[in-house]
This record gives C-alpha cells, structure tokens and sequence, in this order.
C-alpha cells in the first residue's frame, strides 16, 4: 500500500452523500454546490483515506500513489 | 402562439392522477418546467418542482428541507385511533429516509459501509447466477409477462439473500410491504387505510425483531449479523434501529428495481436501435442502466418540506409548505441534458436525479446498478431476438413511481 495519497473528488461523479466528510471532516468539506472538495494535498493516514473513498456511493473519491502517481482506489 | 409565454400567465396543471399523465406524464412535466418550474399546485397542496437546478437546490440542503416524516404524517392520523398506530409513530424517527441530521446521519454513517460499490460487487457472481437460473425456467419461444416472471423474483431473491430472509418468508414481506406502502406513499385521514398499513408494519416489525433476536443469541453471517456488529466512531445501532432499517431495505429493495428492469426492456424495445447496440456491445449495459433511469425512471417523485421560507425561481416557498420534487421532470431538463427526448444508451455524462442527491442519496444505488447491468447483459446476450408481445402495457396509476403491471413479451431463440 502507498505510504502517501494525494486525493481527489471527481466532481462530475460526486453527488454529496458527504460519506467522506463523516470519515474524514479534516480533509473533505460540501462546497456551494453540494460537491465535495479535498482541503488537504496529500494524506499520510493512507488508511483512513482509504476508507473515505470505499464509503463514497459514487465512487467520486480517488486515491492516488502520491510517488507513483497510479490510481489506488477505485 | 404560445399562451404560457408570459412569467405570470396562469398555468393549467392537470391531475398528476390524470390517466394521461398516469400513462405519459412527460409532455406535461415539459410544459411545466418551461413555464413554471416552482409550481403550486393547490389539489396537491404541494409545490411541484420540476427543473433539474431547483431540484437540486433543494437536495443540497437537508437543513432547510426536510424529510422528517413523523411530524409530517402526524396531520394525517385519525384522531380516533392516536393510541393504536403507536407502531407508526415508533418506527418513523428511525426510518432513515424520513429523516434529517443527526439521526439520519447517525443511521446512515453505521450502515453505509455495507452497501458500498465495493462491497456489493462482491455479489456480481451470485446475481449472474440468479439471473441465469431464472432465465432458464422461462420458454423462449411463447408469449411470457416479463414482470411477473422475472422483474418482481429478480430483486426480491437477491434482496432476501443479501439481508438473510428464508425464500419461503418472501410472500409474507411482499405482503406487508405492499401493505404498508399504501400508507407510507399516500397518507389520507382513511381509517381502513390506516388499520390495514398499521396493522402490516406491526407484523413486519414483529417478525424481523424475533430474528435479530435470534441471531443475537446464535451467531451468524448474514446482514443481521453485520448489523450488530456495524459502528462508526464507536458508535452502534440500538435494536430498534436495526430492526427498522432491515425493514425499510426489505422495503425499499424490490419494486424500484423490478421498474427498474420493465421499463428498461419497454424502452429498448421501443427504441430497436438501441436494443441493436446494445447486443452488439454489451459493455454498454453499465451506462445503459442510467439512461433507462434518467428517461424512465422508477421513481417519478420524491418529498420535502420547508422548515423555513425559501425564495426559489422567484416564487416564495412558506415555513411548512409541502414539495414534491419531479426527479422524472429535472431529468429531461435541456439545460442539464443535451437532446434529453434522445433515448442513449451511451449518453455520458448523465447525472440523472433518480437515486436522489445529497446526504439522502439511494443507499441501494450499488446494487440497484449491479442488478441492472447484469440484467440487461443477459438479456442482450442470450436473447438478442427479444420482442414486445402484443398490448400496450399499462402504466400504474400511482403518483410516485413509474410502473407498468406487465410486459408481454417472447424471449426468442436463444444464441
């Protein structure tokens, strides 16, 4: 597993469930629109990440390895 | 020339109980979100909102419109039976959907992580396997009701599986939801209404509380089980809550997606082309899902109310004003959809408004897709020869979902 992920909302997926909010209110926040936005750039709680993009209905949260650059998650 | 073009000009809503709106409720949804996408309409005593911005504007915001549904149905119990629909009263503040934060939040965080994308696509084998066995009992080459043969038992197995209800149980909750639909989706002042629902909910309760209470003393590996042990932030269902909640999935996972699959079959048959494309490349069944949800989706409506005033599309919505909002409506709406009347199997994007936005977003949406999907695979695949029986099918005529009673049809020579 990545040591560190940047994280990203794919705005068009995102419906604002806020799933990733409730998981990680540090690092999402809804936005004007009702879209989630990511307020940190990159996370070392890989783990915790991880399970704000799982909880995501939408799949609208991505995880990528913040050296690699690859896509973790979805 | 168009009367309607003026802003203040009065527009003539017909019934949405209408038989031609029953049966083709779009043209008036059109005129409607043209000329009036806030709309009071005073013989449903409710605000229509039919624009897919206004929709959402509301969505957005839970604080202000609100989805408790204790106080809401509160005006409509018969005074004369307050003490004998105690049942109602005790399982409302825990239906998720007919609530707002923090309970909502509180029920929706623990149980969420259950009904991931994730999670439920670890059941793609299992229903694959339901949809073949139930495929190969039907004959391909007579005439077979699609709904009742395949759409209604489809959902149901799958639902009863995944929560852990015995097959044999099944007739039972079909009953007791059919029941008390009636009341949750239409409440009226009617006593025989309320008796018949009531009485349901308290059977359903009693029966799906005896078997958490079962699992609690033999351990399991069922939803129960997952239930139980499900917290978030240390945070855990009471027993009230679970048993409500396994109530209202058992609820909510059947009929939605049985329209799902006969107004998917009705659409693609209409439109051949689109049938055409889809047997040639059956990786189009994912997003053929969503445009069957965006163009006929099982869900016409769905209900808020105003906490506070709100000014929308220059209309005054009141402190306690009821909404409907037509997500059947805001999802043919042209600033949102390019050519939204083109029936597309590949549209991309479509953000249709059918599973709802916001914190209330349908929980079953994973595996509502899933189910779809593999549907419309199989069916493409193995009966590519697919077509329409004789008959116009019939629309239900219910207000908020978008349903036929049947769909004729003959599989054809299998490939």
């Amino acid at each position: 597993m990545a040591k560190k992920v940047i994280v990203r909302v794919d705005r068009e997926r995102c419906v604002g469930a806020a799933m990733c909010v409730a998981v990680a209110p540090d690092a999402f926040q809804i936005d004007a629109e009702g879209k989630a936005v990511v307020v940190i750039h990159a996370a070392d709680e890989v783990e915790r990440m991880r399970q704000a993009a799982e909880e995501c209905p939408a799949a609208a949260v991505i995880l990528e390895d913040a050296e690699t650059r690859e896509q973790v998650f979805p | 020339m168009d009367t309607f073009a003026e802003a203040d000009a009065p527009f003539a809503m017909p019934s949405l109980m209408d038989p031609g709106v029953i049966e083709d409720p779009y043209p008036v949804f059109d005129r409607l979100r043209e000329h009036s996408p806030v709309h009071w309409d005073a013989s449903q005593n409710a605000w229509l909102i039919s624009s897919y911005a206004a929709v959402s504007e509301v969505l957005r915001q839970p604080k202000l419109f609100a989805s408790d549904r204790a106080t809401f149905y509160s005006h409509y119990l018969p005074p004369e039976r307050k003490d004998v629909y105690d049942i109602v009263f005790h399982v409302y503040p825990r239906w998720m959907a007919g609530n707002d934060p923090p309970v909502h939040d509180h029920m929706r965080r623990i149980v969420n992580t259950n009904w991931t994308p994730a999670k439920i696509g670890n059941l793609r084998a299992q229903v694959r396997e339901t949809i073949s066995s139930l495929l190969d009992a039907l004959p391909s080459d007579e005439p077979i009701d699609l709904v009742q043969s395949f759409a209604v038992p489809l959902p149901a197995i799958i639902i009863s599986s995944v929560i852990g209800i015995p097959p044999e149980h099944w007739s039972s909750i079909k009953k007791w939801t059919d029941d008390w639909g009636r009341l949750h989706f239409s409440p009226g002042k009617d006593v025989e209404l309320w008796d018949k629902g009531a009485g349901a909910l308290k059977e359903f309760y009693s029966y799906v509380a005896s078997r958490l209470s079962e699992r609690k003393k033999n351990a399991g590996n069922d939803y129960f089980a997952r239930a139980i042990e499900a917290q978030f932030g240390g945070d855990r269902l009471s027993d009230d809550e679970i048993t409500v909640h396994i109530i209202e999935q058992l609820f909510a996972g059947h009929e939605t997606t049985t329209n799902l699959i006969g107004n998917g079959m009705l659409m693609l048959m209409r439109n051949r082309a689109q049938w055409q494309r889809l047997c040639a490349e059956p990786s189009l069944a994912a997003s053929t899902v969503e445009e069957v949800l965006r163009y006929e989706g099982p869900v016409k409506m769905i209900t808020r109310w105003a906490r506070e005033d709100y000014e929308l599309c220059g209309k005054t919505i009141r402190k306690g004003d009821d909404i409907l909002l037509l997500l059947a409506a805001g999802n043919r709406d042209p600033l949102q959809f390019d050519d939204p009347e083109r029936f597309d199997i590949g549209r991309s994007p479509n953000h249709h408004l059918t599973f709802g936005q916001g914190i209330h977003f349908c929980l079953g949406a994973p595996l509502a897709r899933l189910e779809g999907e593999e549907v419309f695979r199989a069916l493409a695949m193995r009966y590519p020869h697919f077509t329409l029986g004789a008959g116009e099918p019939r629309h239900r005529p219910i207000m908020r979902a978008r349903a036929i009673e049947s769909l004729q049809v003959r599989l054809g020579a299998p490939v």
